[in-house]
């Protein structure tokens, strides 16, 4: 057989090695470039990051999400105990519908849909708004400008954190935007950062498990600090909210609301 | 409650809510007062009604100081953030406010809202009662720590409608289970009716009872009975709450029946012995 009718028969077309590895970094490089500076840098990609960051990049928002883990999605994979099922409580179901998540009824009120499928549609929505991300990227350190406003995040790879500190002395790099949102559920990465330089005091992660409290968690969704919006599971670390059960609406609600908030300081 | 007691029977009952009552049913629970006591009831709507705007503004610091961050430690905020300053002012102004969850210390939430009230209501003769959506705790000296609860008897009574659902106690075979990961609102499903839960149609016939341990509060400085079957039982389980206030066709205990009677029969009037 010939090498023409070879390649008339292969089912991919022909790249060498050299053609994939410059595609790769290209690509990265090009994205990286353009995202060194952004409107919104989003630390965390789980759900009230990725619900933040797939609202605004609708209004045309340039956002950058920054992932620790190399999947994307954070704790929406998985319900309680490993158990891949994700409850919402009403409203929040109309996000499910918006996203074309499907889902069942459970009791009145109360949604369960499953977490990859849940999960990956949300992760699409975000991509087809335009959002862009940093895995296996994580958050070092804030850019702090005038008034001690939030101006961008520093940033390193997540591997460097996994090896013996004497072969890693890698320093980290910064990005710029005009607001970081902390989605960094129960850690709180972010607002945990200022008050190390005693910028503001969290209150940590409330001790008392009160039911249906995911209403707090919207209502304290908000700018913590010039410049840093705080959704999420943070929020609930933030101001020392209740714990409460693996109920994803909170984080959906959470997000749209820091959403809203940045866009209307972007107006004004 | 043996020997003579002067009973000083309030000229009143005043209701006021503070924030969403739900589905409660306040002119059903003041019917009840007056059909039991013969004492009249009226209801003022929100407590922070008559507030000012200077007033509100205060009592949002105020309250943000008031909140419970660890209930293990007697602390308070002694600094409150800017985003709990700006959610209490916007759940001062909202009547309709529905959310819930911060803990707010008990006695600090009742001062607050005093220094809130219009002055001609905050009497002990007008009895006043707060039925309110938040979750209010008070610090217990023997395991020092605060305990959520579902009253604080003073001036205000508060009466909590959230902690009605979250304070007593509910079967420890919840608890065991909500703890692997089951939604709460399954669980309810399960447990079906032995504890109650938002929204839940039982929590009027709870509150008349509620009531009626504010006002033994104002007649005789003591709210509570030790009989498990009277209305004025001291309830820490869920299943006390449910078996004294809305089973066995709901009663007192023959001592608070007699003190009861006796406000019906000598009422409009100040004192009367027991």
């Amino acid at each position: 057989m010939t090498e023409k009718k070879q390649q008339k028969q292969a089912i991919f077309s022909p790249a060498s090695e050299k053609d994939v590895t410059r595609a790769i970094v290209g690509g990265f490089a090009r994205q990286f470039m353009e995202y060194v500076e952004s409107d919104c840098i989003i630390i965390g990609g789980g759900p009230s990051g990725l619900m933040a960051g797939r609202d605004i990049a609708l209004k045309g928002v340039k956002t950058l999400i920054v992932e620790r883990n190399n999947y994307i999605g954070g704790g929406f994979w998985i319900g309680g105990y490993l158990m891949n099922k994700v409850t919402v409580r009403e409203p929040a179901d109309q996000i499910l519908d918006e996203l074309g998540i499907p889902y069942e009824k459970v009791t009145k009120g109360l949604v369960v849909a499953d977490g990859p499928h849940a999960s990956s549609k949300l992760i699409a929505a975000a991509c087809d708004a335009g959002v862009k991300f940093a895995n296996m990227t994580i958050f070092d350190d804030v850019v702090l400008k005038e008034g001690n406003r939030v101006c961008g995040a520093v940033v390193n790879w997540t591997p460097v954190l996994a090896l013996p500190r004497e072969i890693t002395c890698v320093d980290p790099i910064a990005l710029e935007a005009s607001f970081v949102v902390d989605a960094t559920g129960h850690d709180a990465s972010v607002v945990r950062k200022l008050e190390e330089r005693g910028l503001l005091k969290t209150a940590g992660f409330g001790a008392m498990w009160v039911d249906h409290s995911e209403d707090l968690i919207v209502e304290h969704t908000g700018e913590v600090h010039p410049g840093l919006i705080v959704t999420g599971m943070a929020v609930a670390t933030t101001y020392g909210l209740p714990r409460m059960g693996p109920t994803f609406g909170g984080m959906l609600l959470s997000g749209r609301r820091g959403a809203e908030i940045i866009l209307r300081q972007m107006k004004a | 409650m043996s020997g003579q007691v002067l009973l000083v029977v309030p000229e009143a009952v005043t209701f006021f809510c503070d924030g969403d009552p739900g589905t409660v049913d306040v002119p059903a629970i003041m019917a009840y007062v007056t059909e039991a006591t013969g004492i009249p009831c009226s209801f003022h709507g929100s407590v922070y009604r008559t507030a000012t705007e200077t007033q509100r503004a205060s009592a949002a610091c105020e309250f943000s100081r008031a909140r419970i961050k660890d209930p293990a430690k007697r602390s308070l905020s002694a600094e409150p953030l800017p985003g709990e300053i700006d959610y209490e002012a916007r759940r001062l102004s909202n009547p309709h406010w529905k959310a819930f969850g911060v803990l707010y210390e008990g006695l600090s939430y009742q001062r607050i809202i005093l220094s809130l009230m219009d002055r001609k209501q905050a009497r002990m003769s007008r009895c006043p009662i707060v039925l309110t959506g938040q979750l209010v705790a008070t610090w217990d000296a023997d395991d020092r720590r605060y305990h959520a609860r579902t009253s604080v008897y003073g001036l205000p009574h508060l009466i909590s409608v959230t902690g009605l659902v979250q304070a007593p106690a509910r079967p420890r075979a919840f608890y065991l289970q909500r703890h692997t990961g089951v939604p709460v609102e399954s669980l309810a499903t399960e447990f079906g009716n032995s504890f109650l839960q938002h929204g839940d149609e039982r929590i009027t016939r709870v509150l008349q009872g509620y009531v009626m341990q504010a006002l033994f509060f104002a007649l005789v400085g003591d709210p509570f009975c030790k009989d498990p079957d009277c209305r004025l039982f001291n309830s820490h389980w869920q299943h006390e709450v449910i078996r004294s206030q809305t089973m066995g066709g709901v009663r007192f205990c023959p001592e608070h029946r007699r003190v009861i009677d006796r406000i019906k029969a000598g009422h409009p009037g100040l004192a009367a012995p027991v």
